[in-house]
């Protein structure tokens, strides 16, 4: 060992026990039910938000039939019951899980970027992993929408998307590590998802005028075409992404000291920001194949967690960011169409940019993008 | 004799120390190079700008392989140990700032305990301990539930250094902690990191410009000369011996020994001297005033004298065979008057 007396100090530390540190018990007990609280009342929001959209559509099921069926206990009749699992729970869950992978994808983003601006959406992977499903989709020959599809070819499209998120991730990381300032990554970010839209823009204007409603619906986000059978390929995913992350938390914690300092805290800088990125790829990509490029939760639903819980650790941030973002896009899907008060359903990101684009601002007339790189 | 077998903390044997360059030849900028630093020694790196301080601490951390040799930590090659291994022996203080979002300074010291937690980041009794005692030792336990955005640089300075005393390293390596800070706040970490090596035990290596706090506190100066060599002593014999102002010299430029450090060199009138008379800080601050003219203050009577009172604001006098009399109050008015005087002064000489 290092032959340095630290058996002495040891002896010093065993006969100061922790619970008689008066500095630390109260408040950080009290920070810890906080927390905890915070955590109930997101939970609770989320589970009355997605009670509340299965009860709402163009045929309302009462709110009593859904906990009932939710619960497997329900004596509500069959129709309600075919109703809320195979019609709207698929959906819901879709909404629940693209919001929670984005939000979580965001948040490594912005660690990762060192840019409290970084998302999916702005800085063009969502309109990466579009071009990459687009490829696929009309480069084969008569299939349209992903619903038309088998498993196998689900997957190619799944595939292509994340291929094309990665793609994006890679250009705009390589970009950031040379330009520091957050703002100029903004711009290129934008300028990336605006060069691969005009690309999917070009392979449209050159294929079969059918499936350009499949792509519209592709590009402004939607849950609504989700079923069961998609849905098994987004949850395996974005669990799986989503138990990595938990698991990524604490050395993109040490990340937040920057680079060095994290490597001279035995973190494997290179192999975490691989990991990180290959999921923030797959969960942005398999949400973007399903659901589209649903905008702004990623940014938003990070810095809420942050302001809520006024700390940047990943180990509460993430999970929180999770839960936020969920319920931000079934919300979103609420005021969307998903409330069966009017026939006609806005595209989420139509919703969703009154929750992102406040952000922004606030971000950037904060100063908080103004970081010394 | 114990303190003779006391093993090296950190220890290079004959590193080269330079860049590898894509299918070019490595550029060595540091040859040879044997280095020791013990338990409990406060170590400085000085060297001129460019002189290669950054490229042997980025060395000796580990965060770059020497081109030669072996640097040896507690023993064992660094370039073997792995990241974590290494993250529990040696901890570093960058000179980069930190922006962590919000974060509190005890989260913050509490990433020190990362190469000794367990996957899941879980800490134990022993890692609270550990992170109480870093706060405390570095002077930063009030400050504890504050988020370390909210603090100055200095205060910032020292979380970052309690923060890799939490690391509990063997070897403690600080690039320039000094740089950002003021005078007062540089001689608090100077007295924090002398105090260090005393309560933990390890050995501290830091990098410098100020050449006064090297000299004056560290038990050991590894001195970079621009040629590629480092050379290690006591601070004593590497000012002795005229290593410093051979490292730092340039034009315009001696070795103050009084002050320990290198300072502009006296812009002298040939034949400009003078007698200064007078007692203790009066006196020492009136040939700092007769230096600053241009003059040289001389200890033998040589038919100028000055002659200083004890008192604020200071009156003086300037008396002798060789020299109009003058009198005056205020060291201002005597550097205006010595001035006025030198031109004439050195005719005098030529002509006498």
């Amino acid at each position: 060992m290092s032959g340095r007396g630290t058996g002495v100090e040891d002896e010093v530390t065993r006969e100061v026990p922790a619970p008689d540190d008066p500095r630390r018990s109260p408040k950080s007990r009290r920070r810890a039910g906080s927390v905890a609280a915070l955590f109930a009342v997101l939970v609770l929001l989320l589970a009355g938000l997605v009670v509340v959209l299965i009860a709402q559509g163009s045929i309302a099921v009462p709110i009593g039939d859904v906990l009932g069926i939710l619960t497997g206990r329900g004596t509500a009749s069959e129709v309600h019951r075919t109703i809320v699992l195979d019609a709207r729970l698929p959906k819901v869950v879709a909404g629940l899980l693209a919001g929670a992978a984005l939000a979580v994808g965001g948040a490594q983003m912005q660690t990762l970027f060192r840019n409290p601006l970084a998302d999916p959406f702005v800085l063009g992977v969502s309109s990466g992993a579009i071009l990459g499903a687009a490829v696929v989709i009309l480069g084969t020959s008569g299939v349209g929408w992903l619903s038309g599809l088998g498993v196998v070819s689900q997957l190619g499209v799944t595939g292509a998307a994340v291929a094309g998120a990665a793609g994006v991730l890679l250009i705009a990381l390589g970009i950031a590590r040379r330009v520091g300032d957050p703002v100029v990554v903004l711009v290129v970010g934008v300028m990336l998802g605006y060069l691969a839209g005009a690309v999917v823009d070009m392979l449209v204007y050159y294929t079969d005028p059918d499936r350009l409603q499949a792509l519209a619906t592709f590009t402004r986000g939607s849950v609504r075409n989700v079923t069961w059978n998609e849905l098994q390929v987004i949850a395996v995913s974005c669990a799986v992404v989503l138990v990595l992350s938990v698991v990524l938390a604490h050395p993109l914690n040490a990340l937040l000291l920057g680079d060095r300092y994290a490597g001279s805290l035995g973190v494997n800088v290179r192999r975490v920001r691989f990991l990180s990125l290959a999921g923030v790829a797959v969960l942005s990509g398999v949400t973007t194949a399903y659901c589209g490029a649903i905008g702004f939760v990623g940014l938003a639903a990070p810095h809420l967690a942050r302001g809520l819980l006024r700390t940047s650790d990943h180990r509460v941030v993430l999970p929180a960011s999770a839960l936020i973002g969920a319920s931000v896009v079934l919300l979103a899907e609420y005021v969307a169409g998903g409330n069966g008060l009017t026939r006609t359903s806005l595209p989420l990101n139509s919703v969703t940019a009154f929750v992102g684009a406040p952000v922004i601002l606030w971000v950037l007339l904060s100063g908080r993008a103004r970081r010394s790189a | 004799m114990t303190e003779v077998s006391r093993p090296a903390a950190l220890r290079a044997v004959a590193v080269s120390a330079g860049y590898r360059r894509r299918r070019r030849p490595a550029v060595t900028v540091l040859d040879d190079v044997h280095l020791e630093a013990r338990p409990g020694e406060l170590v400085t790196l000085i060297g001129p700008n460019g002189a290669g301080k950054s490229t042997l601490l980025r060395t000796l951390v580990g965060a770059q392989p020497p081109l030669a040799g072996h640097v040896l930590l507690d023993g064992k090659d660094v370039t073997a140990l792995s990241a974590r291994e290494r993250a529990r022996r040696l901890a570093v203080v960058l000179t980069e700032p930190v922006d962590v979002g919000q974060m509190s300074v005890a989260a913050v010291v509490a990433l020190g305990r990362m190469p000794h937690r367990s996957w899941t980041g879980r800490g134990t009794g022993s890692d609270r301990a550990a992170v109480d005692r870093a706060l405390v030792d570095a002077g930063v336990g009030e400050l504890r539930d504050r988020p370390l955005n909210d603090l100055s640089d200095g205060e910032r300075q020292r979380v970052m250094v309690a923060r890799a005393l939490a690391q509990e390293p063997a070897v403690l390596v600080l690039d320039e902690p000094t740089a950002f800070l003021d005078v007062a706040r540089r001689i608090e970490l100077a007295a924090m990191l002398t105090r260090l090596t005393a309560t933990t035990g390890a050995a501290i290596v830091l990098s410098t410009h100020d050449l006064a706090f090297a000299l004056r506190r560290s038990d050991q100066v590894w001195l970079i000369g621009g040629d590629g060599t480092v050379t290690a002593g006591a601070p004593e014999d590497l000012a002795h011996s005229d290593a410093i102002a051979r490292a730092f010299a340039g034009d315009n430029m001696v070795f103050d020994d009084a002050a320990a450090t290198v300072v502009v060199a006296d812009d002298t009138v040939p034949g400009a001297t003078l007698q200064v008379l007078g007692a203790g800080r009066a006196r020492q601050w009136a040939e700092h005033a007769v230096r600053r003219a241009g003059w040289t203050p001389i200890a033998d009577d040589c038919g100028r004298v000055l002659e200083v009172e004890p008192g604020t604001p200071c009156r003086w006098q300037l008396d002798g065979a060789h020299v109009p009399h003058a009198r005056g109050v205020g060291f201002d008015t005597l550097v205006a008057h010595l001035r006025d005087q030198a031109v004439p002064l050195r005719e005098d000489v030529r002509t006498g």
